[in-house]
């Protein structure tokens, strides 16, 4: 009788964040509109043909990492940043047509835990809306902490600016391009710090992009009264907008301390990107929308395939898959019941689709 | 008889008071140029008009949730903003003015 693996500890309670972010992003109005919808139907007409080809090569890449020695701790150093690579907690959701095993499904769960356990010093997988990545060390270490060189109206314009561009970089994957962590306790303060790590900011060396000012703009912000949470996909909630609880803020581009009017310079400039970058995605159609998914899902564990000195773009047989827009009868009744599931997700549906021990009906 | 103001009710996804004038989107994949101080109101936002409307008051979205694209964006820019306003585009017009009270979750004419 076949034996199959069940999910490790680490592995449920990812799942379980995963499941209660799906449900908190559901809405009353049904399906939810989201880019690149209404030129693709959903965001599963993209992600049914590289989810699978996804989670074979991140099986395949871990899988010979730790048959070379290396420890899973070992492994999540090679990723900067936790956000990205729990992303891949939604291509659970198309393992019907994984090419692999019951047991190598259940395994990439174990591993992906296993490999983002590392990355939290507390709150693993932020299930209670933390998402703490430094220790305190770190935070009581940072050397400018006591200037307030940047008016909270400007960073709020910025932080604005930098979403929008982040997710016009990624095409809608916005976390392959930040980081929020904290909120971090500041000794001796009754403030808390909120970190923004604005990352990769030059994208995949696209020429609309690459010629950004910098690789990566970081916001401290300090904050009084105000409640604020993050989710495991690095979404952030606040009670009321950051701006209005801000004490001070300091802003690092690069290596560099900002002042409000380099701030102001960078949001003039910032413009041009964004309009650039909205002419950009507005000429896209649904077979480049594809392509350019299946880009920034490999994207996300572009540090395996570096590691292994591997190629970390999508593979020429799944690009030749989309250009020929080829899937199966299987893939194609898969995504059926995935649209009708996006408009609308109850508990079991989410539960289905995303536990990797569950059976997907 | 005195005809009922509309109003219509939604989800808070940043909370704040506004009172302006109605920009009304009905395409989100199309480039447009930034118009300053409007209330916005868009089937869903995208990031092609993200940043024409990121001088918007406010932003009042028929479709989205708490972690929907509009959602995210007003918070980060720190304006009011309700998602989930069921009949929003066929209940208000262009340059309509409007109340938009995201600490209640409701639009209304002015």
């Amino acid at each position: 009788m076949l034996k199959y693996m069940k999910l490790n500890i680490k592995a449920k309670k990812l799942v379980k964040s995963q499941c209660a972010v799906i449900l908190a992003a559901q809405d009353k109005s049904g399906s939810s509109g989201r880019w690149p919808m209404p030129i693709l139907k959903s965001t599963v007409e993209a992600s049914i043909f590289s989810e699978p080809v996804l989670a074979k090569f991140f099986y395949n890449r871990v899988s010979t990492l730790l048959e070379k020695g290396y420890s899973f701790e070992k492994i999540s150093l090679l990723f900067p940043y936790a956000s990205p690579l729990a992303r891949l907690m939604m291509i659970f959701r198309s393992r019907k047509i994984w090419p692999m095993t019951a047991d190598e499904k259940i395994e990439v769960a174990n591993w992906l835990a296993e490999i983002l356990y590392y990355h939290y010093k507390k709150d693993h997988f932020v299930v209670s809306g933390e998402n703490i990545l430094w220790d305190s060390e770190t935070v009581n270490k940072l050397s400018f902490l006591k200037k307030d060189v940047v008016r909270p109206a400007l960073v709020a314009k910025l932080d604005g600016k930098l979403w929008m561009y982040t997710e016009m970089l990624f095409s809608r994957w916005h976390n392959l391009g930040h980081e929020f962590h904290g909120s971090y306790d500041i000794k001796n303060k009754k403030e808390k710090l909120l970190v923004k790590e604005w990352h990769d900011l030059k994208g995949l060396g696209w020429n609309i992009f690459k010629n950004f000012p910098y690789k990566k703009i970081v916001c401290y912000e300090f904050y009084k009264n105000n409640d604020v949470s993050l989710d495991l996909h690095n979404r952030l909630f606040s009670k009321r907008p950051i701006i209005q609880s801000v004490t001070r803020c300091v802003i690092k581009a690069d290596d560099k301390i900002l002042n409000n009017s380099e701030v102001n310079d960078l949001l003039k400039k910032m413009d041009d990107f964004l309009l650039a970058g909205a002419k950009y995605l507005s000429g896209m159609n649904k077979k480049e929308l594809k392509i350019t998914n299946a880009y920034m899902e490999f994207y996300a564990i572009k540090p395996l395939a570096d590691e292994l000195g591997e190629n970390w773009q999508p593979p020429q047989e799944l690009l030749m898959k989309i250009e020929e827009e080829k899937l199966g009868q299987k893939e194609v009744k898969l995504l059926e019941i995935l649209q009708r599931h996006y408009k609308k997700m109850d508990r079991k549906t989410i539960k289905m689709e995303f536990d990797p021990s569950a059976i997907f009906e | 008889m005195k005809k009922q103001k509309t109003k219509l009710k939604g989800i808070t996804a940043c909370p704040g008071k506004v009172k302006g004038k109605i920009w009304k989107i009905e395409n989100p994949i199309e480039v447009l140029a930034v118009k300053k101080n409007h209330i916005v109101i868009v089937p869903f936002t995208t990031p092609i008009i993200a940043l024409a409307i990121s001088e918007s008051k406010a932003i009042v979205c028929e479709k989205g949730g708490l972690t929907s694209h509009a959602a995210i964006i007003a918070r980060e820019f720190g304006i009011p903003c309700i998602v989930g306003v069921k009949d929003l585009l066929n209940s208000f017009k262009d340059n309509q003015t409007v109340v938009v009270d995201a600490d209640h979750a409701e639009i209304y004419e002015a």
